[in-house]
């Protein structure tokens, strides 16, 4: 091999060009014109020099190659996908004898950046060299801004998993941005008598800028906390600050905006208080599967209007509860399944602490964050998936076969391998007791729902559905009409004989206002 | 241009001088640099002895991939100087190698030959004039 020109190898501003091609009058001639047009040049005769110049110059020496098509050892198409294996950014040259157009098509797919005909034009030469190597210029540049990105992401996932060392580790957090970084975060804050506060927030947008609100946030909130701010002052300042001085008439207009939710909690009280803004309700989960909304109140994000009071909601809580919550491109990827975000949430959480990537995250339009808080220190040993989780008004009853479909596809998503005939029994009676519950129980009920909670316990194989109304539910003991109900076959009786007869366990209460129907499925 | 592979080259018409060797071009070639092109006459000349022997023994053993091959060393090297009818002589015989075109490389070949001879007359002569 030999190098020719007038820059010297690693000075700034040399181009350095592989010529390869097993003539030496070919050689002799690009060398002679690339030289004068001032590049640097590195001849090699055959493909194994080619790979051996190219090995040493590693990385960023080369800035294009030029090689011939056909030579003793091998092809410039070999050459060009064994550089593109190593430097996806180096631009190469194949140069083809006229008329070789199968080539021509074969090195433009294979990656070629342009292609040359022999006899050499110098001008056309010239042309292709400046271009390859603006090109490779470009896609380094492009590369070097791709892993900045994906440092920042990088850094990202770090901060939404540090959690203070001398806190218990409380959150489960699945994490999946759009592009490599993104603008949702989590973070955890001790206050003061052993209370802790979880922030949770998606700042508008998935992109670098968003990364940098979400810093930014974070650093207010983190420092206006040490300073013993409370949450809701800490939300208001940033409220004025994104309408006041980022979006407010200047010529930089950032208009960006933050969906914020701050989870205060005392483990040693049992209570938890939450401060939202904009964010999607978070719900609550008890000991036994039990869900419960955290606040019904409407709220805006941080960024949209001068007066943004946060909705807020308290609530106590028992050992091995959890608290949900996600982003609305979590809510958004839902729908699109046809789930309940709830099950969506506890599914990608399931996954992820098992180091799982689900492939409905793949492609999906927004990031996609979840979390579950653990109210308590100890160690749970529930373990709920969550499957359907639906409220339903007093005139939703004529859309029961539309309910029914869903239930069966979440069913179906969630729990692969349910047997056709238990998935027909569940959905048996789950309609039986949700149209019973809306056509009696939430009858002058003042518009309150009934809602249907559809879970799996995967430790004890249990499928169980319940359904609770707001009525009053009334006295009927159903162990004295059973005998009569099953051979009278009374139509008000028959979804009563069903309710009781498929499950493996029902248990009512509150005179039949709340029912729980267990399944034991086949492990 | 090309000529017809079934004639007798030795009993053609003679080609014109500017169909095997065009100097004008071939200075045009360098950028009008004729140290340049002095330089790649005699790297031509200097390697065409050692390009010669493998061509004839591929086309001896009918060897249609090895035609191909030694028949596009030589086609590139003559390629670099303004040679029309014998850069199309060997790109004939390399594409006859692709093709398996064997009854037809042994006159393709002899065709070749006689425009290397004609090409390295009209160097040689080229070379005489430069010289004081």
């Amino acid at each position: 091999m030999s190098a020719s020109g007038n820059a010297g190898p690693g000075t700034p501003n040399s181009r350095r060009v592989l010529v390869v091609d097993d003539d030496a009058g070919t050689r002799l001639l690009i060398a002679h014109h690339l030289k004068r047009a001032g590049y640097e040049t590195i001849l090699a005769t055959h493909l194994a020099e080619a790979r051996e110049v190219f090995t040493k110059e590693l990385p960023n020496g080369l800035n294009a190659v030029i090689s011939d098509y056909l030579m003793p050892d091998g092809t410039g198409l070999e050459l060009l996908q064994w550089i593109k294996q190593r430097d996806p950014s180096l631009a190469t040259v194949i140069v083809t004898a006229v008329g070789e157009r199968t080539l021509v098509q074969e090195s433009l797919r294979g990656g070629a950046c342009d292609f040359l005909d022999k006899p050499i034009q110098i001008p056309t030469l010239l042309k292709a060299v400046e271009t390859g190597i603006k090109r490779t210029e470009v896609q380094r540049r492009l590369q070097d801004a791709e892993l900045s990105i994906k440092e920042v992401g990088r850094f990202q996932q770090f901060m939404l998993g540090a959690n203070p060392a001398h806190l218990p580790t409380l959150i489960d957090i699945c994490w999946h941005p759009k592009h490599a970084a993104g603008g949702d975060l989590v973070n955890v804050f001790q206050l003061e008598a052993g209370r802790m506060l979880v922030l949770v927030a998606d700042i508008s947008g998935h992109d670098l800028k968003a990364g940098f609100i979400s810093a930014y946030f974070q650093g207010i909130v983190r420092g206006m906390i040490e300073k013993k701010t409370p949450i809701e002052e800490v939300f208001d300042y940033f409220n004025r600050f994104l309408l006041r001085e980022w979006s407010g008439g200047n010529t930089f207009n950032v208009a960006a905006s933050v969906s914020a939710c701050a989870f205060v909690i005392d483990l040693a009280q049992k209570q938890f208080a939450l401060w939202n803004n904009g964010f999607p309700i978070p719900v609550a989960v008890d000991a036994q599967g039990h869900t419960t909304r955290c606040g019904i109140q409407a709220s805006y994000p941080l960024g949209w209007f001068e007066d943004s009071a946060p909705a807020t909601f308290k609530g106590t809580f028992e050992s091995d509860s959890f608290v949900y919550a996600w982003t609305d491109g979590l809510e958004d990827l839902a729908a699109q399944l046809n789930l309940t975000p709830l099950c969506l949430a506890s599914r990608l959480l399931k996954a992820h602490s098992s180091g799982v990537q689900l492939p409905e995250l793949e492609g999906c339009s927004d990031d996609v964050l979840a979390i579950r808080i653990r109210l308590s220190v100890q160690a749970s040993g529930s373990d709920f998936q969550h499957i359907v989780c639906e409220h339903y008004y007093e005139d939703q009853d004529r859309e029961i076969d539309q309910h029914q479909s869903q239930w069966a596809t979440r069913l179906q998503r969630a729990l692969p391998g349910l047997s056709a005939a238990t998935l027909h029994d569940v959905l048996l009676c789950t309609r039986e007791a949700v149209v019973n519950a809306i056509r009696y129980g939430c009858l002058d009920s003042g518009g309150e729902p009934c809602a249907l909670q559809v879970s799996y316990r995967p430790q004890q194989s249990l499928l169980r559905v319940e359904v609770n109304d707001p009525g009053q539910g009334h006295d009927f003991d159903w162990a004295a009409y059973q005998t009569a109900a099953a051979e009278e076959l009374l139509p008000a009786h028959r979804g009563l004989a069903l309710i009781h007869g498929l499950p493996n366990a029902t248990r009512v209460a509150r005179n039949g206002a709340s029912l729980t129907m267990d399944f034991l499925l086949q492990p | 241009m090309e000529t017809n592979s079934k004639t007798d080259p030795h009993q053609a018409t003679p080609p014109a001088p500017l169909e095997v060797f065009d100097q004008a071009a071939s200075l045009d070639q360098t950028g009008g640099d004729p140290g340049l092109l002095n330089q790649l006459v005699t790297v031509f000349l200097e390697q065409l002895p050692s390009l010669l022997p493998p061509l004839a023994t591929a086309v001896q053993r009918r060897d249609g991939t090895a035609v191909r091959k030694a028949a596009h060393a030589l086609a590139s090297s003559i390629s670099v100087l303004s040679a029309p009818l014998p850069c199309a002589a060997a790109r004939r015989l390399e594409r006859m190698g692709l093709n398996s075109e064997l009854d037809s490389m042994e006159q393709a070949h002899a065709e070749v030959l006689h425009h290397l001879a004609l090409l390295r007359q009209a160097l040689a002569a080229s070379i005489a004039t430069k010289k004081p």
